[in-house]
């Protein structure tokens, strides 16, 4: 029995408990109210054995950082405050930027938090509108109210009394010196270095223990930043203030509506640009006298390409996590159209949907951006392209590559890709990493280093595109050509557990441990079902792994 | 022979008078070993190794009497400021050679403390920053493999921008242009309650840091811990630039200035190793450079890191007359002996980043400080994670410049058999530096011959 069948039912009865299965059933539970810190929790304790996860302390992302900012102070020009921070620390093998162990500080961390805090602060204390303060005359009582207002959404929940009175102190000593709009400055600084601000923090302050369900604050925070990789909005945190988000229902019904949010595309797309490395095709170049039509505005048009394939295909309905790998159609406009080679279509700067010819069907692995961002300036790169398929795709961890490596055989004009990895990968000690990963690569072969599809190799020669998967599970076995390889790893649990991995790894801020099985195997049943990214997103957050505290 | 040549000048005319520096290599170089312990550390790294099996790098000859490859020989003017050494490997190369020997050799293994910060840390006299960390071409993103310095297990990422790291270093100095604006009483007063305000929030911040770090499971903790220690070390920056805003700066430092007219427009400085390559990349370098050595000037830090792109980096070097101007870094490494245009390539490129380390050598030469230059009281080490670009973590092309009143310079060290491990040679730095660190990734005994 898998584990997560037998999750699987135990979460269904759980959900059933809450009245969610009903149809949504609206409970009232605990007190809630602006006065808990935590907000309302008694959703109960996971039995022992239930799923649940453990989730690290996290710091703000940069990503996060600037859009929850710019949600905090909605109107002012805030700059790029994100770039404004030292870059986050992204882990190669992990892919994303919020591993929550990469999050320590340095110095100059604290020192920039500062000055972006001072900056915003000067900016923001000068509009009475903004603050209800006049910056001059300004009275203590207004900014007793500013301070409960603003700090309770950028605290995320209601202010401690002590945490109020902290922040009053800082605010009375600088007033004393320096006036009212100093002293404001100086609180809102307070407030967004606070760790408090910079942190999730999931304190247990009701001292529920282990495997409690989370306090409605709490849980509109995860849901926010997971969404919108921002601060919770008004209606959310309301729904958290007067404990309704106790309700699994309401839960719910508040990330479908978060998910209908432009914001919630842009968190997407973050997510996929990780995944996939997808900006990076806008860095690329190539030697213009072997790809005289190449342009960085050629590379643009395939990263729009691939955003909106994604988009549609995961967004708006166009299939799921199953077409993602194998859709047939792509979409182009008129120059990128004509760069491929494909059949026009109408003028105008608009993406359009087009029917592939047969066997270049394999969603985005035949798309430009992905051959051409794993291509060298010359040629194909059948390392690049099967190591992105080793690690991203099937979650595989390759061993290094050994000291001492032998010269990389060069490209002069005549050799196909084929010939230069029998070369460099024909050495004793280099076979055995080359075998996972130039056999994949080399399916990829009608797709040149600019992200053409040809027939033709160097001096005319019919493109090889034969390859094979070695030590992978289901798929092991030959293909010839994208499509075929694109199919099979559609149809792989390995690559739908993976699939589930990278969002399980984007959602926690950690690699899952062997107790998130269950979890995992819930995601993966999305991705297997070809849901879409709506789906996969709702299901983690129904999830008690979502709801609850871990061990 | 002529012995009215001060070294400062010859090394000015260095650049312009090629029989120059052959005069100064027939003077005898007097140990000035033992003056006393080095001012300050420079790390100046390059990644990828060198071109080992072609004599570009390593020199040939004995320990006084040795002739410089081609690459190497682009050093020539300074060769009396200089100890070259053959036979240090790294010593504690573990994981991925591209994304883990940075890290491993700079850390000796622990991937918590650098060897810059553990010198940073055991120095007595204080700087406004206890370390600096310069880029040229180097990521804002990157794994902990794509950084050299750490603190605590914190990466300390470089900065790329001159202009971020002019404001960073400078402050109000830079924002006033030079002098503290204290000009009226008030002003002063005034600006003396800011500064009391941002330490008074830091305080805040530490005591909140305090109180939420008890409540947290153990690994959550470290987080917490190493903001704390974050915060406290930027009270330390702030407070000594607080104490030297009435202070004159150093005689050397002048009006902090930076030019950066030669890279009107630009808007790129970070790379990376996904494609990323940052244009004008030779103009940033120098602009970089002239910064490093204005914060030398004004005894901003002792303890600097200076960067340029990294392992495995994506950058490409059209600025230079390359025949391959789209192959980037990481393949010329690989490459470089396939073709004769990738050989002369790679040359050009190699020979360039020789040409920065000389002009920062000719740069410290050139400035007095007490009886003699900048030069002699600092160590500047041209340093590198591999031996060759294709992954051999031996025989790294280190080289020592200035030495810093600690080592003899103008030799070339060669350690024969199993060669020295590296952690010896930092070791050594950290002496020389009068930091008496015991051991360094496992090694306690200090790189023999550099005294």
């Amino acid at each position: 029995m898998s584990a997560f069948s037998k999750v699987g039912l135990l979460a269904i009865s759980l959900l059933g408990c809450t009245g969610y299965l009903g149809g949504g059933e609206r409970r009232a539970l605990g007190e809630g109210g602006a006065s808990s810190v935590a907000g309302s929790g008694s959703g109960g304790q996971l039995p022992s054995g239930a799923c649940s996860a453990s989730v690290p302390l996290r710091r703000l992302t940069n990503f996060e950082y600037e859009n929850t900012l710019r949600d905090l102070f909605p109107g002012f020009d805030l700059g790029q405050p994100g770039q404004d921070v030292p870059g986050d620390v992204v882990d190669h093998a992990f892919v994303f930027d919020n591993r929550a162990s990469t999050q320590g500080l340095s110095a100059t961390h604290v020192d920039s938090y500062g000055q972006v805090a001072e900056r915003v602060a000067r900016l923001v204390t000068s509009d009475a509108v903004f603050t209800g303060c006049d910056p001059t005359s300004g009275t203590d009582a207004c900014f007793e109210q500013f301070l409960a207002t603003f700090g309770a959404r950028a605290f995320r929940r209601p202010l401690t009394a002590e945490e109020t009175s902290r922040i009053r102190g800082t605010f009375a000593s600088v007033k004393a010196g320096l006036g009212f709009q100093q002293a404001m400055q100086a609180a809102i600084e307070r407030v967004l270095q606070s760790p408090q601000f910079l942190y999730r923090l999931e304190l247990d302050s009701a001292g529920a223990g282990p495997r409690a369900r989370l306090g409605t604050h709490e849980l509109a925070t995860r849901l926010s930043y997971l969404v919108l990789g921002s601060t919770p909005d008004t209606e959310l945190a309301a729904a958290a203030g007067d404990g309704r988000l106790s309700d699994r229902a309401v839960l719910l019904a508040e990330a479908r509506r978060l998910l209908q949010q432009d914001r919630a595309r842009r968190t997407f797309e973050h997510l996929f640009d990780q995944w996939l490395g997808l900006p990076a095709v806008e860095d690329t170049n190539k030697d213009q006298a072997l790809y005289p039509r190449f342009s960085s505005e050629v590379a643009r048009l395939m990263l729009d390409e691939t955003r909106t394939f994604l988009a549609r295909v995961l967004l708006e309905g166009e299939g799921g996590f199953g077409r993602l790998l194998s859709a047939d159609y792509t979409f182009v406009n008129q120059p990128l159209a004509d760069y491929y080679g494909l059949t026009p279509v109408p003028g105008g700067e608009t993406l359009q949907k087009v029917q592939l010819p047969p066997g270049r069907g394999a969603g985005l692995l035949g798309q430009g951006s992905f051959a051409s961002l794993h291509a060298s300036d010359k040629t194909s790169h059948p390392i690049k392209r099967g190591v992105f398929v080793r690690t991203r795709l099937l979650c595989d961890e390759l061993p290094p590559p050994p000291g001492n490596i032998p010269p990389a055989p060069m490209f002069t004009g005549h050799e196909t890709a084929r010939e230069l990895m029998a070369k460099h990968s024909a050495a004793a000690g280099c076979q055995g990493c080359h075998e996972l990963i130039d056999p994949i690569g080399l399916g990829f072969e009608n797709l040149d280093a600019a992200g053409v599809w040809r027939e033709l190799d160097v001096d005319g020669l019919p493109v090889d595109a034969s390859g094979y998967v070695s030590q992978g599970g289901e798929i092991e076995g030959p293909f010839v050509g994208v499509a075929e390889l694109g199919a099979k790893l559609s149809g792989s649990p390995k690559v739908h557990a993976c699939m589930a991995r990278q969002f399980f790894r984007f959602s926690f801020g950690r690699e899952p441990f062997a107790s998130d099985g269950c979890t995992l195997d819930e995601l993966t049943s999305v991705v297997a079902g070809s849901g879409d990214y709506a789906a996969l997103v709702l299901r983690l957050v129904e999830s008690d792994a979502f709801q609850y505290r871990g061990e | 022979m002529k012995p009215s040549l001060s070294r400062r000048r010859v090394l000015r005319a260095a650049g312009f008078a090629l029989t120059l520096p052959f005069l100064r290599s027939l003077e005898p170089r007097a140990a000035r070993a033992a003056e006393g312990a080095a001012k300050r550390l420079v790390l100046w790294y390059q990644p990828d190794g060198d071109m080992e099996e072609k004599p570009y790098w390593f020199p040939r000859g004995s320990e006084q009497d040795f002739l410089l490859g081609e690459v190497s020989g682009v050093l020539e003017p300074v060769k009396q400021e200089l100890i070259f050494l053959h036979g240090v490997h790294n010593g504690t190369p573990a994981g991925d050679c591209h994304s883990d020997y940075m890290p491993q050799m700079q850390t000796g293994g622990t991937r918590v403390d650098s060897i810059d910060q553990l010198i940073a840390a055991g120095l007595t006299g204080a700087t406004p920053f206890s370390s600096l960390e310069f880029g040229v071409g180097t990521d804002r993103e990157a794994s902990n493999g794509g950084r050299l310095s750490f603190k605590g297990g914190v990466a300390l990422a470089p900065e790329a921008d001159p202009n971020q790291m002019f404001l960073h270093v400078f402050r109000d100095r830079a924002s006033s242009g030079g002098s503290p604006p204290a000009d009226d009483a008030q002003a002063a007063a005034r600006l003396k309650l800011l500064h009391e305000k941002r330490l008074s929030i830091l305080d805040g911040v530490l005591e909140e840091l305090g109180a939420v770090s008890g409540r947290v499971g153990q690994e959550d903790r470290l987080l917490l811990d190493q903001h704390a220690t974050a915060v406290r070390d930027f009270e330390k920056t702030l407070s000594a630039l607080n104490q030297s805003m009435g202070e004159a700066a150093p005689a050397s430092c002048g009006m902090p200035v930076l030019d950066v007219s030669a890279l009107g427009g630009q808007t790129q400085w970070h790379g990376g190793i996904d494609n990323a390559s940052v244009p004008n990349l030779d103009k940033i370098a120098k602009v970089q450079q002239d910064l490093l050595l204005l914060a030398l000037r004004c005894d901003m830090s002792r303890v600097v890191t200076f960067m340029y792109n990294r392992s495995l980096s994506s950058q490409t070097f059209e600025f230079l007359p390359v025949v391959n101007r789209t192959t980037i870094s990481h393949l010329f490494a690989h490459t470089w002996r396939t073709t004769p245009e990738m050989e002369s390539d790679f040359l050009l490129i190699k020979k360039w980043r020789a040409s920065m380390f000389l002009q920062l050598v000719q740069a410290l030469a050139a400035i007095p400080e007490g009886a003699g230059t900048m030069l002699d009281q600092t160590l500047l080490v041209w340093m590198c994670e591999m031996g060759l670009g294709s992954h051999a973590p031996s025989n790294i092309p280190f080289v020592i410049a200035g030495g810093g009143g600690a080592f003899r310079t103008g030799r070339f060290l060669q350690y024969g058999g199993a060669g020295e491990p590296h952690q010896k040679l930092y070791l050594s730095l950290a002496h020389a530096m009068g930091v008496p660190l015991a051991s360094f990734g496992g090694v306690s005994e200090a790189l023999p011959g550099l005294v």
